[in-house]
């Protein structure tokens, strides 16, 4: 049985578009700040709108910003 | 903590002592066959979920949000919390009927008659039940996708 596994780099690439804060990232994609929070952490799996508006956020590709591997349980 | 948890944890209290006031209405003085015949009991377990009704209305007004708050109150890991919920809530009301239903029937098959009181029980006690469930996962949920600030 595999479980995926998403990660993401959200929080390095907040600091690297002039140390941008979690509510103003959260304002821009329209969400909230425990979802960033939760996002950086990795305790929550975006949809892919979520996703998609994210990397638009920082110009990236969401391939640049989530990651995917399979874990075996 | 958001509407969603604060909501929870008064849901989870209100539900809470009026299943436990309900259990006591309906356990002592007679226990379940006596119940049905018993309009002093039906009375009180009436008073008993007209209030706590009243109470959860009450915290719903009290606990709603201002909409014209420039914050964003809800997005979609709320949604997704709260559709895991209802799910479980839903699934764990029709597996408690169930498993009751069966205990009834084994315990009173020997008999050929239920006490009807069993059945004022399963009506009460389920509504409690269904609202206790869902804060419950409400709050289990919120503690598993949130991170800390």
């Amino acid at each position: 049985m595999t479980k995926d596994k998403i990660s993401n780099n959200i929080r390095k690439l907040r600091f690297e578009h002039d140390e941008m804060t979690q509510q103003g990232l959260a304002d821009q994609v329209g969400c909230t700040r425990q979802t960033i929070i939760a996002l950086e952490q990795e305790k929550y799996v975006p949809s892919l709108g979520l996703a998609f508006r994210i990397a638009r956020v920082f110009g990236e590709y969401v391939d640049d910003v989530f990651g995917y591997r399979e874990q075996l349980w | 903590m958001n509407q969603a948890q604060i909501r929870s944890i008064y849901c989870l209290a209100i539900w809470g002592t009026v299943a436990l006031a309900f259990c006591g209405v309906f356990f002592l003085r007679g226990g379940p066959e006596g119940f049905a015949g018993d309009s002093l009991r039906i009375l009180i377990a009436a008073l008993d979920f007209g209030f706590g009704y009243l109470v959860y209305i009450l915290m719903l007004k009290l606990t709603r949000k201002k909409s014209s708050s420039t914050a964003m109150l809800q997005d979609e890991r709320d949604h997704e919390i709260a559709r895991r919920a209802n799910g479980t809530a839903l699934v764990s009301v029709m597996t408690f009927i169930f498993i009751l239903s069966i205990i009834l029937f084994t315990l009173f098959q020997d008999l050929g008659v239920l006490p009807a009181g069993w059945l004022w029980f399963l009506a009460y006690f389920t509504s409690c039940f269904a609202y206790i469930v869902h804060a419950v996962v409400t709050l289990f949920l919120y503690r598993e996708m949130s991170g800390n600030d």
